[in-house]
């Protein structure tokens, strides 16, 4: 069987590692680790099997990949299910929480936690379901957000969050139904659940209330439209 | 009915020279027989073939030492794998065949090779099997492992304390 590029150089510990050649799987057990610098894979159990061209990676799961860009994805989870082929994985919670981890040293860290994530390794998507929080950290701010799922395309820099979903930073706080935000076009739109945001910082304090509200994050001009209500005041 | 065909085939199978007893052999109860063949044989087909460039049989034990034994893997007519060692033992009694020293396998089907210091065969169970380091080479990559077991036929195979080396890039 070919070995993977990112792979190769790597190396395997396991306390046991047992090969069915007619079941064509292969079972590590115990202290299962695998370090090739770019990829990093620890478990209690991994189960290979070439016939479906899945890996079971069972039991304090934790996988972390160094992409070219400079830029690491970490993956903690109690199961993670992966397809070899299609590049499709899935990870649940069985007792923790699945946790994922994207970071750009210097630039920023998305910390994502939710109980249930499907991972898309070609498009390079994220679906994640149940219990769904992130926390965005720049060097200069923060957002804390909150939902009920979400659907993250990191490759077109889109995300959705639905449900009830919540927006925190030191300024602002949005409750909506839905917030969709396109990178491509720097816009975030919020609906569902008739919106609310409120503001308070050093200059003002306020809120809005509207079924549908668009913000630029460039121009930070903000377009709502429907029962749109709302009042600002100075902060001192 | 499991036949296993032992003591007739260690002086005919293969011609075999002398049965130098006691013009070569200056030790009293020892006989040894040069280029031994022993197999297990199943419906006319030989499960395993051990052969070996001297058996020596004492007297009062049902063991054989062996010198250069081979050990070779049979399914059908096509051989799994071979076994050598520099020397070994062969328990009818316990079934067991044990080959020491630099242990090397070659499997085919697998494609792998196998070093160790001592291997344990339990005919019975036909399962083979080592406490001791070992060291497996398979496409290119090398893996390294205290203790390790492996039904005849080699379709399952565990390998104990494993550290696998994957090869570097081109």
């Amino acid at each position: 069987q070919e070995i993977p590029a990112e792979l190769l150089g790597g190396m395997l510990k396991s306390d046991s590692w047992v090969i069915k050649r007619d079941l064509q799987q292969e079972i590590f057990t115990g202290n299962v680790r695998f370090d090739s610098g770019m990829y990093k894979l620890n478990a209690d159990k991994v189960i290979s099997n070439r016939k479906n061209n899945t890996v079971s990676i069972i039991g304090n799961a934790y996988l972390f990949n160094r992409l070219k860009t400079g830029e690491t994805i970490e993956l903690f989870s109690d199961k993670i299910l992966f397809n070899t082929k299609n590049r499709k994985g899935s990870a649940s919670k069985v007792q923790n929480p699945v946790n994922i981890i994207y970071q750009m040293p210097e630039e920023y860290k998305l910390d994502i936690l939710s109980n249930y994530a499907h991972i898309d390794g070609i498009k390079s998507t994220i679906n994640l379901k149940e219990d769904v929080k992130i926390k965005y950290t720049t060097p200069a701010s923060f957002i804390l957000g909150y939902a009920d799922s979400a659907f993250i395309d990191r490759a077109n820099r889109n995300a959705v969050f639905e449900g009830s979903v919540e927006f925190d930073n030191t300024e602002y706080t949005l409750y909506a139904g839905k917030v969709s935000y396109e990178g491509s076009k720097n816009e975030i739109t919020i609906e569902r659940n008739y919106p609310l945001i409120l503001a308070a910082n050093e200059d003002i304090t306020g809120a809005l209330q509207s079924d549908f509200i668009k913000i630029n994050t460039l121009t930070k001009k903000v377009h709502a439209r429907g029962r749109v209500s709302g009042w600002v005041a100075p902060s001192n | 009915m499991k036949k296993l065909i032992l003591s007739v085939l260690l002086c005919f199978a293969l011609g075999c020279g002398n049965n130098s007893q006691s013009e070569t052999d200056d030790e009293l109860g020892v006989q040894t027989v040069e280029n031994a063949v022993i197999y297990e044989s199943q419906q006319a087909k030989q499960n395993w073939i051990l052969s070996t460039t001297q058996a020596k049989f004492h007297e009062n034990s049902e063991n054989a030492v062996l010198i250069n034994p081979q050990l070779s893997f049979k399914e059908g007519d096509d051989t799994l794998s071979i076994i050598k060692g520099d020397e070994g033992t062969i328990s009818m009694e316990q079934g067991l065949i044990v080959l020491k020293g630099n242990v090397f396998g070659k499997s085919i089907s697998q494609n792998a090779e196998l070093r160790t210091t001592l291997l344990n065969y339990d005919i019975n169970e036909r399962k083979i099997w080592t406490e001791r380091k070992v060291e497996i080479k398979r496409n290119g990559v090398t893996v390294t492992g205290q203790g390790l077991r492996a039904n005849g036929d080699f379709s399952e195979i565990e390998i104990k304390n494993q550290t696998t080396t994957l090869p570097e890039h081109e």
